[in-house]
């Protein structure tokens, strides 16, 4: 805008030493009329750069004049009184010709100045505008503007790709030409009485609309309205959005909706058909062998004196294994219980449940002197009864796994390496040979001899049923003749520090 | 044991299980007469004096009823609570004598009004305990409830 200070003075500088230099050479000429081309140059400096440098050009001129052109030459000296008048005379048209000019240099200043901010007004609206056009444009919904009377005045590019027309092939034509021959006179009709309350909402709420492309075939839209200024110029602002997409994605979900009810209803039935067969084994497998268990007894009582020794080996081998059978059946439904039934989550105290059961174990076999580890303050977040039946099984194998040890233990503790914390139940008992570890958990399976360890082999798998039924994972350590450790997670549960409770040999019941 | 003959009635559809019960009651010195009715419209029938039973005098209301739940016809569950929906039979002691161990049926039982549940374990020296128990019990230390108003 206004020059920098050291440009107006170096101007109003160069404007005095020009007028000087011009003067000195045209003295010959002018002889002693110099002042018109210095209040030239005070003029120019003043409409250049204001009143300062104006000023300054007339304070220079009023020297060079009384220095080169008034007597005595070569003098800043003003002796005669024609002088002094004539000098004086300078300096008042000086001053004069610099406030005529700083009206002027004014008046310049604030013309750029408005000119300038028009300026800069115009490029702003004009980014507004482009920004807008741009946002349009670039909008994820097509936006369709139209008239009073439903003349398209601008479409994006979004309604152009969607309907597959040229923006030039819609604007004027009625926004009916975009939807559905089908609907197209209700539309209209729609469209009036929109005109009389225009507000903004969306539009057939709760209807499937459909827009129809220039090549006939249809899209499923979802359109709002809003409308924009008053009176003639209203226009109507149309939102459309392809829902092609979602309602694909819809019909897919819906899709898998059934098919997942459908395996829903085929897991129930299967479940009942598990439930009825579970049902069906405890009722009806179990009558056989009572009547075998029951009439080999009878025959043992009322046919004793016609059996040798022979015979009625047999026949209580027939009572065994019939007896055997009946507990596999229980077992295996229990096994299937822990399957079925329904899971309650509380916090489980398996410091207290783990002494609970060892007691039972030491109650029922009093002759036995094992040591038991049970670390303070064990709890689990789960299901009581079924925690209770792990541990169990599992303390029950390892009491049942170290009876031939002299120096039989058991530990149940608490083990936190990376990962959820872990349980472990440990004896220093038979062990076993890891290559048949992957076997252990499968139902009916067992690694040891019926003669040497009884057992229906059902009690591990029922424990990993227990685990899984938690969200957690089972897993063994063992080494034949030196003892086994089954490790287990849970969901939520933890916590808990070495507790030796009976160090000495656990004599306690 | 009683002097007057009173009726058990075993409402048991496998022969060997009769055979069974029989045998364990006679060695635990039950001397009662044993009416066994094969399914659940047999043992309603013989309650209520209905068809094949009918004219036997329904007033003669069994001193114990064992009964098995999965029968043909008409289930033990179903023939339970029709026995405590009718006032000739609404006290009768009822024992629940069964193979089934499932918690459901045991709730259902007792929901309906059973006196007792027992199942029938395989090993016989277990069975023929079970049976002497619920006959000490129930034919000896138990007082039945008092004529009904039928009678």
């Amino acid at each position: 805008m206004t020059p920098p200070a050291w440009r107006s003075y170096g101007a109003a500088v160069l404007a005095t030493g020009l007028a000087l230099g011009l003067n000195l050479w045209l003295v010959p000429l002018i002889e002693a009329n110099v002042f018109p081309l210095f209040l030239a140059a005070v003029t120019v400096a003043t409409w250049h750069g204001g009143l300062g440098p104006g000023l300054a050009s007339t304070v220079l001129g009023t020297l060079a004049v009384a220095l080169f052109f008034l007597p005595p030459a070569m003098s800043l000296a003003v002796t005669t009184p024609a002088a002094v008048a004539r000098l004086a005379l300078f300096v008042l048209s000086a001053l004069l010709m610099t406030a005529l000019a700083t009206r002027l240099h004014r008046a310049r200043e604030s013309a750029e100045t408005g000119r300038r901010a028009a300026q800069d007004r115009a490029a702003a609206s004009a980014a507004g505008e482009a920004r807008l056009r741009e946002t349009i444009e670039l909008a994820p919904d097509g936006i369709l503007v139209a008239d009073r009377d439903g003349r398209i005045v601008q479409a994006n590019s979004q309604v152009t790709r969607m309907f597959g027309y040229e923006h030039d092939e819609l604007v004027g034509r009625p926004v009916e030409v975009l939807v559905p021959a089908r609907v197209r006179t209700a539309h209209a009709g729609h469209r009036h009485e929109y005109q009389a309350s225009p507000r903004a909402r969306p539009m057939g709420v709760g209807l499937d609309l459909a827009g129809v492309r220039k090549d006939g075939t249809e899209v499923p839209v979802e359109i709002s309205l809003s409308p924009i200024g008053v009176g003639p110029d209203q226009r109507i602002v149309s939102v459309i959005r392809d829902t092609t997409e979602r309602k694909r994605a819809e019909a897919a979900i819906r899709t898998l909706n059934d098919a997942l009810q459908l395996r829903v209803a085929e897991l129930r039935a299967l479940n009942q058909e598990l439930e009825a067969f579970s049902y069906s084994v405890s009722h009806d497998l179990r009558a056989p062998l009572r009547a075998i268990d029951g009439f080999s007894q009878a025959l043992l009582e009322d046919c004793a004196d016609r059996l040798d020794d022979a015979g009625r080996d047999h026949l209580r081998r027939v009572r065994v294994a019939a007896q055997r059978m009946g507990e596999l059946i229980d077992d295996l439904l229990g096994l299937s219980r822990v399957t079925r039934r329904e899971m309650r989550s509380e916090r489980v105290d398996l410091t207290g449940l783990a002494a609970s059961i060892v007691a039972g174990l030491r109650r029922n076999e009093p002759g036995r002197q094992v040591a038991t580890v049970i670390a303070d303050g064990l709890w689990a977040e789960g299901d009581p009864h079924l925690l209770r039946l792990a541990l169990e099984n599992l303390l029950g194998n390892a009491w049942k796994f170290t009876a031939r040890r002299p120096a039989a233990r058991i530990e149940l503790g608490l083990r936190r390496v990376d990962g959820p914390p872990t349980f472990f139940v440990a004896d220093n008992g038979a062990g076993f040979d890891m290559a048949h570890a992957g076997k252990l958990f499968g139902a009916f399976q067992r690694l040891h001899a019926m003669d040497e360890f009884p057992g229906t082999g059902i009690g591990l798998a029922t424990v990993q049923r227990i685990v899984h039924r938690h969200g957690g994972r089972i897993w063994c350590e063992a080494v034949p003749g030196q003892g086994a450790t089954f490790y287990f997670t849970l969901l939520g549960g933890g916590d808990g520090d070495r507790r030796e409770d009976h160090p000495a040999g656990g004599r306690q019941p | 044991m009683e002097i007057d003959e009173k009726i058990i009635l075993l409402v048991e559809d496998n022969p060997d299980d009769e055979a069974l019960t029989r045998r364990a009651l006679r060695k635990a010195n039950v001397a009662n007469r044993v009416v066994v009715a094969r399914d659940g419209v047999d043992a309603l029938d013989y309650l209520f004096a209905t068809g094949a039973h009918a004219g036997r005098d329904a007033r003669d209301v069994p001193q114990l009823v064992l009964l098995d739940l999965k029968l043909p016809r008409v289930d033990g569950l179903e023939v339970l609570r029709r026995i405590r929906t009718d006032s000739r039979t609404a006290l009768l002691p009822v024992v629940i004598l069964t193979s089934s161990n499932e918690e459901r049926d045991r709730i259902q039982g007792y929901t309906l009004g059973a006196n007792s549940y027992v199942r029938k374990p395989v090993d016989f020296a277990q069975f023929a305990e079970a049976v002497q128990h619920l006959g000490l019990y129930w034919l000896v230390l138990n007082e039945g409830p008092p004529a009904g108003p039928d009678r």
